[in-house]
C-alpha cells in the first residue's frame, strides 16, 4: 500500500506529467471561466489528442483539467453574476453581492484557497473510501437517493430568509420550470408547447443566466451610465485576496464539513455538482451562526459552496474507478478516454494497478494546489473591472451571457427563455421574492420525480421502510421543524414590518396566472405525467393566494408605500448610493430588449459592433475614439475566445439564412 | 464628423461580415459536423460516436467533429433532433436502433419517419444479453419461474424497454416489471445493488457486471454465442414455435445493425456521398479498430444499403406482429 502511494507520487511529479498538468489546469480554467463552454467540452475537443500517448500522461492531462473547471467557473459568477458552470452557480448567491460591497478580492481568495483545499480534501477522502465505496453505493439506492433530495428541498425554507411564503412560491415556480420537456417516464411532453427547443427542458445555466445575471445587468444599466457593480473607490488589493484566502482556513471545520459532503454526493451516480453545491450551500445556512447575512455577501456561503465543488470530483471519480461506472457525465467522458488510453477501470484496476489508483488522487492533489495559486494573479487584475462605468461594462457582459446561452444547448429560441427569466429575475430582486429556493428546486425538481418513480417501481411504497431511507426521511423532517422554528425566532426578534412594496401586488398577481396557465397544461397529459407538476401549482396557486390575501389586509392596514432600496449597496462603507427610478428601469429594460431583438435577427458578428456602437454612444456617451477601439476589442476577443480557439460556430441570425440563401 | 465616423465603423462592420461568409473552398473544409448522441454522455453510443467522430474527422480534411447528447424519452428526442435537423450535411445522427418501432406503433412525440432516413451504416453488430442478480437465478429458468423480475429500463421506446416487453409477451407470461428512468450506466448500478433483479443490455456494456460476479447472463440475442458464453441459450433457439417466428426475427434483425448512424432526409446527394465514404474509411481504420478492440469491443461494419433494407422492414411488419407490439407497448 505504501509503495503504491510512493510510486503513485512519483509517477505524477515526473517533469513530464507535471508540465501536462500545467497546461491542463490553464485550459481547464478557461473552459470552466467562459460561459458555455464548460469542462465536457474540454474534454470532447482534448480527448483525441491523447491517443498514442503514454496511458498516465494522458489520464493525469485529462483528469486535472476535469478536476479544477469549477476553479476558473467562479470568477465570472462573483464578479459579473455570470455562472461559467452549472455548479458555480451557488458561488454567485453570496459571491457577487460581495463583489457589489468592494469585496471581490476576499469572495474571489477565499474562492480559490476553497476549491483548492476542497479538491485536496476529496483527494484524500477518496482514497479513504476505496475499501468501504462498495458498502455506501449498495446502501444508496433510488429511495435514499431521493431522501437526500427531499433534504435538500428543505433548505427551502432557510433560504426564503424574510418571508417563508415567497420563497416557497420562488420554489414552487423551480419546481414547475424543471417539469418542463419530454418525461422519460411516460413519453409526454410537458409544456413544451409542440416545439422542439423545449424537449430537452431547460438548462441550469441558461435560467441562472436569465436569472442573475441579465437581471443584474438591469439593474446596473438603470443606475445611470456612471454605475458600477462596485462602488466607490478600487479596493482590489493584494490584501483582499489574503483575507479571503484566511477565511477559509479560520472557517475549517465548516471547510472540512463541506468537503466531505460533497465528496459524498459525488459518490452517488446521478446527482453531480448542482446537488452537492447547493446541499452544502444549504447546510452552511442552517449550521453557521450569525447567519442573517448569507444571500447578502457572506463568505462563508462562497468558502461551502466552492469546498463542495472541487471536492465532488473526487467522489465521482470512486465509482468510475472502483465499478468501472461512471458517477457524472464528466466521468462517463473520463471513462471512454480512459479505455483508450489502455486503462480499464473496474475492481481489477485496485488489485493490478493500485499506483496508477494513487497517481490519480496524487494528480486531483496537484492540480486542485496549481490551478488555485495560478489564479491568484489573474483575480487580482479580473477584480478591477467590477469598478468600471457600467456603460462600458454592460455590453461585454450582455454578450457573453448571451452566447453562453445560445451555446449551452445550440437553440437560438434560449434567447427568448433568457430574455423571460431576466426581466423575471429582476422583478424578484426588486420585489424581494428570493431567488435560490428557486434554482434549488429547478435542481432538485426533476430529480426528485425521478428518483420517486424508480423508487415505486423497485419497492411500491413500501421503499419508505428501508432503514437509511426512513432514517434520511426524519432527518428531512427535523430539518424543515428546526428551519422554521428558527426562522420564526428570527423574525420575531427583528422589528414586525409589514409593508407593500409598489407593484408587488401585481407582480404576485403575475406568479398565482403562472401557476394557473401550468395547472391548465397540465390537464390534458395521463396521470403518471401530470401528478408531479399539479401538485406543485396547487401548492403553489395556494400560496399566492394567501400571499395576495395578506397583502391587501397589509394595505388597508396601512396606506403607504415604502421606496425600495438597495440594501447591499446602503450598507457598504462609504459608498454613494446611486439611485434607480422606474424610468431608467424601464430604459435599460428596452435596452436589453434592443440587445435581443437585434441578436435574434442580425447574429452575434453584426450585432456585436452594431449593438455595442448605439448603445456606447446614446447610453454611455462615450467619445469616438472610445467606441471604435472598444468596439473592435470586443469583437476580437470574442471572436478569439469563441470561434478560433475552442471551434464554437456563434448564432450567426436571421441574416445568416439570408447569405446562405443568396449564396445558394 | 460624427457622421463620417459612424460611416467609417459601418464599413468596417460589412467588411467583418463578409470575411466570415462565403468562398469556394471544399464544402467540409473548416465546417463544424455536430453527431447528435439521442443518450447521456458514457454509453455505448457516445463511446462509438466519440471514436468514430474521431476518425470521419481525419477523413475530412479540415473539418471539426463535435458530439452532441441529446438524452431523454428513450432515445425519441435525440432521433427527432437528427431528422429535423438542418439537411446541410453538417449533422448526423446516432439513436437506439429500436426507435423505429415507436413510429409503427404510432406513439405520441414521434417526429420522424424511420423510412426517410439518410443512413450512414452502422459500426457493429450487437449481442444483446439478459443480465440477472446472480444470488437470485442461475438460469433462464429459475427467472421465468420467480414470482416477479425487476427490470431497470432506459425509458418508453428504448430497446431495453421492447425487449422484455416482447418477450415476455411471447412466452405469455407477466411476472416481471418494467422500471423507467435507467440511463446509461444507472441500470448496471441498479441491479448491483440489487435495487432491480435484471436489465438487458448489450453484452460489452455488461461486461462490467460479468466480471465482478454481480449479475449472470442467461439468454442470448445474436447470431452467435460470444467466448465464455457457449452454454447460455441463445432467443431463436429457446423460442422455437411457428406463431412467434416475426417476434424472434424482429429481435434478432434488431441486434444485427448495432449502431445505426444516419444524416436527416434531403442531405444533398454529394454531401452525403462524402459522409458515408468518411464513415467507411473511418470504420475500416486500422487506428479505430485497434482503439474498438483496446476497449473490448469488436469491429463489424454494416453498410447503408442494408440498414436501409432493415429500416424499411422494420416499417413493413405482418399486421399481427403490429398488434403485438403494440400489446407490449400498452397502446390499444
Amino acid at each position: 500500500m505504501l509503495e503504491a502511494i510512493w510510486q503513485g507520487f512519483l509517477m505524477s511529479i515526473s517533469p513530464k506529467v507535471l508540465g501536462l498538468m500545467v497546461i491542463a489546469c490553464f485550459i481547464g480554467n478557461f473552459f470552466g471561466a467562459v460561459p458555455g463552454l464548460g469542462g465536457n467540452l474540454a474534454l470532447a475537443l482534448l480527448i483525441p489528442f491523447v491517443f498514442g500517448w503514454e496511458p498516465f500522461a494522458g489520464l493525469a492531462f485529462l483528469l486535472s483539467m476535469h478536476a479544477v473547471v469549477h476553479t476558473g467557473g467562479s470568477i465570472p459568477g462573483i464578479l459579473f453574476a455570470i455562472p461559467g458552470t452549472g455548479p458555480t452557480v451557488a458561488t454567485i448567491v453570496d459571491g457577487y453581492p460581495m463583489t457589489k460591497m468592494g469585496k471581490g478580492g476576499q469572495a474571489m481568495g477565499a474562492q480559490l484557497a476553497a476549491s483548492g483545499l476542497g479538491g485536496v480534501i476529496g483527494a484524500f477522502v477518496l482514497a479513504l473510501l476505496i475499501p468501504v465505496v462498495r458498502p455506501i453505493a449498495i446502501a444508496f439506492g433510488s429511495p435514499e437517493v431521493l431522501m437526500l433530495i427531499v433534504f435538500g428541498l428543505t433548505f427551502v425554507v432557510i433560504l426564503s430568509r424574510d418571508s417563508i411564503p415567497k420563497g416557497f412560491m420562488s420554489a414552487m415556480l423551480g419546481l414547475l420550470l424543471s417539469s418542463v420537456g419530454l418525461n422519460p417516464h411516460t413519453g409526454v411532453g410537458r409544456y413544451t408547447f409542440d416545439q422542439l427547443w423545449l424537449w430537452d427542458g431547460i438548462h441550469i445555466v441558461t435560467l441562472v443566466l436569465g436569472l442573475f445575471a441579465f437581471a443584474e445587468m438591469i439593474d446596473l444599466g438603470a443606475r445611470g451610465r456612471g454605475g458600477q457593480i462596485a462602488h466607490g473607490e478600487v479596493k482590489m488589493t493584494w490584501y483582499q485576496l489574503w483575507e479571503g484566502t484566511l477565511a477559509v482556513f479560520q472557517n475549517w471545520w465548516l471547510s472540512l464539513r463541506t468537503a466531505i459532503i460533497g465528496t459524498f454526493i459525488g459518490i452517488i451516480p446521478g446527482l453531480g455538482g448542482d446537488v452537492a453545491t447547493w446541499v452544502c450551500y444549504g447546510h452552511a445556512v442552517q449550521t453557521c451562526k450569525n447567519n442573517e447575512n448569507f444571500g447578502k455577501g457572506d463568505i462563508r456561503g462562497v468558502i461551502a459552496v466552492e469546498t463542495a465543488n472541487n471536492a465532488k470530483e473526487g467522489g465521482a471519480l470512486l465509482p468510475t474507478i472502483v465499478f468501472g461506472i461512471p458517477g457524472s457525465s464528466g466521468m462517463a467522458l473520463l471513462l471512454g478516454a480512459f479505455l483508450i488510453l489502455g486503462i480499464t477501470p473496474g475492481p481489477q484496476l485496485l488489485t493490478n494497478h493500485l499506483d496508477l489508483v494513487w497517481g490519480m488522487v496524487w494528480v486531483l492533489v496537484i492540480s486542485n494546489i496549481f490551478a488555485a495559486i495560478s489564479l491568484y494573479p489573474i483575480s487580482g487584475w479580473m477584480g478591477k473591472l467590477a469598478y468600471i462605468r457600467g456603460s462600458l461594462l454592460i455590453p461585454p457582459i450582455m454578450f457573453l451571457a448571451a452566447i453562453g446561452a445560445s451555446l449551452i444547448r445550440g437553440h437560438w429560441q434560449d434567447f427568448l427563455f433568457v430574455a423571460f427569466t431576466g426581466l423575471l429575475g429582476f422583478s424578484m430582486k426588486k420585489w424581494k421574492y428570493p431567488r435560490p429556493p428557486m434554482i434549488l428546486g429547478f435542481i432538485l425538481g426533476r430529480l426528485a420525480e425521478d428518483y420517486l418513480h424508480k423508487s415505486l417501481a423497485a419497492w411500491g411504497f413500501a421503499f419508505l421502510l428501508r432503514p437509511v431511507c426512513f432514517g434520511l426521511l426524519l432527518l428531512s423532517i427535523a430539518s424543515l421543524g428546526y428551519s422554521i422554528w428558527h426562522q420564526q425566532r428570527e423574525r420575531a426578534k427583528k422589528k414586525k414590518s409589514i409593508k407593500n412594496i409598489p407593484g408587488e401586488f401585481y407582480f404576485t398577481v403575475f406568479m398565482f396566472v403562472l401557476f394557473v396557465l401550468g395547472f391548465y397544461f397540465s390537464t390534458r397529459w395521463g396521470v403518471k405525467a401530470r401528478l408531479f407538476p399539479q401538485l406543485v401549482v396547487i401548492i403553489g396557486g395556494v400560496i399566492s393566494l394567501w400571499q395576495l390575501f395578506k397583502m391587501k389586509i397589509v394595505a388597508k392596514q396601512a396606506r403607504e408605500a415604502v421606496e425600495i432600496g438597495d440594501e447591499e449597496t446602503e450598507k457598504a462603507p462609504g459608498a454613494v448610493r446611486q439611485i434607480s427610478t422606474p424610468r431608467s428601469e424601464w430604459t435599460m429594460i428596452l435596452w436589453v430588449a434592443l440587445f435581443f431583438t437585434m441578436t435574434i435577427v442580425l447574429g452575434f458578428h453584426v450585432s456585436m459592433v452594431l449593438y455595442t456602437v448605439i448603445f456606447l454612444y446614446f447610453f454611455g456617451r462615450e467619445s469616438w475614439k472610445t467606441i471604435t477601439l472598444f468596439t473592435i476589442s470586443l469583437w476580437v476577443g470574442i471572436h478569439f475566445t469563441f470561434e478560433a480557439f475552442t471551434k464554437t460556430t456563434l448564432y450567426g441570425g436571421v441574416m445568416d439564412y439570408l447569405i446562405e440563401y443568396f449564396s445558394g | 464628423m460624427r457622421k463620417t465616423a459612424f460611416l467609417a465603423l459601418l464599413a468596417i462592420l460589412i467588411v467583418l461580415v463578409s470575411t466570415t461568409h462565403g468562398d469556394a473552398k471544399p464544402y467540409y473544409e473548416g465546417k463544424v459536423i455536430k453527431i447528435i448522441v439521442a443518450t447521456k454522455p458514457g454509453g455505448g453510443y457516445d463511446f462509438w460516436a466519440r471514436l468514430i467522430g474521431t476518425y470521419m474527422e481525419k477523413n475530412l480534411p479540415g473539418s471539426t467533429i463535435i458530439v452532441k447528447n441529446v438524452p431523454g424519452a428513450g432515445h425519441v428526442i435525440g432521433t427527432n433532433e437528427t431528422y429535423m435537423a438542418k439537411p446541410d450535411g453538417l449533422t448526423i445522427g446516432t439513436f437506439n436502433r429500436a426507435v423505429g418501432l415507436t413510429q409503427l406503433v404510432g406513439m405520441k412525440g414521434v417526429k420522424f419517419d424511420f423510412t426517410k432516413f439518410n443512413w450512414l451504416g452502422s459500426p457493429n453488430s450487437e449481442i444483446y444479453s439478459f443480465l440477472v442478480r446472480s444470488d437470485l437465478y442461475k438460469n433462464i429458468d429459475d427467472v421465468l419461474k420467480a414470482d416477479n423480475v425487476r427490470l431497470a429500463t432506459t425509458g418508453l421506446g428504448a430497446i431495453s424497454y421492447i425487449t422484455p416487453l416482447l418477450f415476455y409477451q411471447a412466452l405469455g407470461k407477466k411476472n416481471y416489471t418494467v422500471a423507467t428512468g435507467y440511463s446509461g450506466a444507472e441500470s448496471e448500478m441498479a441491479v448491483m445493488r440489487k435495487e432491480m433483479d435484471g436489465t438487458w443490455g448489450s453484452i460489452e456494456s455488461l461486461k462490467t457486471m460479468l466480471d465482478g460476479g454481480f449479475g449472470t447472463c442467461v439468454l442470448l440475442i445474436g447470431k452467435k454465442q460470444p467466448a465464455g458464453l457457449e452454454n447460455v441459450p441463445l432467443l431463436k433457439d429457446f423460442i422455437k414455435d411457428e406463431k412467434n417466428r416475426p417476434v424472434v426475427e424482429l429481435l434478432n434483425g434488431l441486434n444485427i445493425v448495432g449502431r445505426p448512424f444516419a444524416a436527416p432526409p434531403k442531405v444533398p446527394e454529394d454531401r452525403l456521398k462524402i459522409l458515408q465514404d468518411a464513415f467507411y474509411k473511418a470504420c475500416h481504420d486500422p487506428g479505430f479498430i485497434k482503439a474498438v478492440q483496446k476497449s473490448e469491443k469488436t469491429v463489424d461494419f454494416v453498410g447503408p444499403d442494408e440498414v436501409d433494407a432493415w429500416a424499411k422492414s422494420m416499417l413493413s411488419l405482418p399486421p399481427e406482429t403490429v398488434k403485438l407490439i403494440k400489446k407490449a407497448y400498452g397502446i390499444e
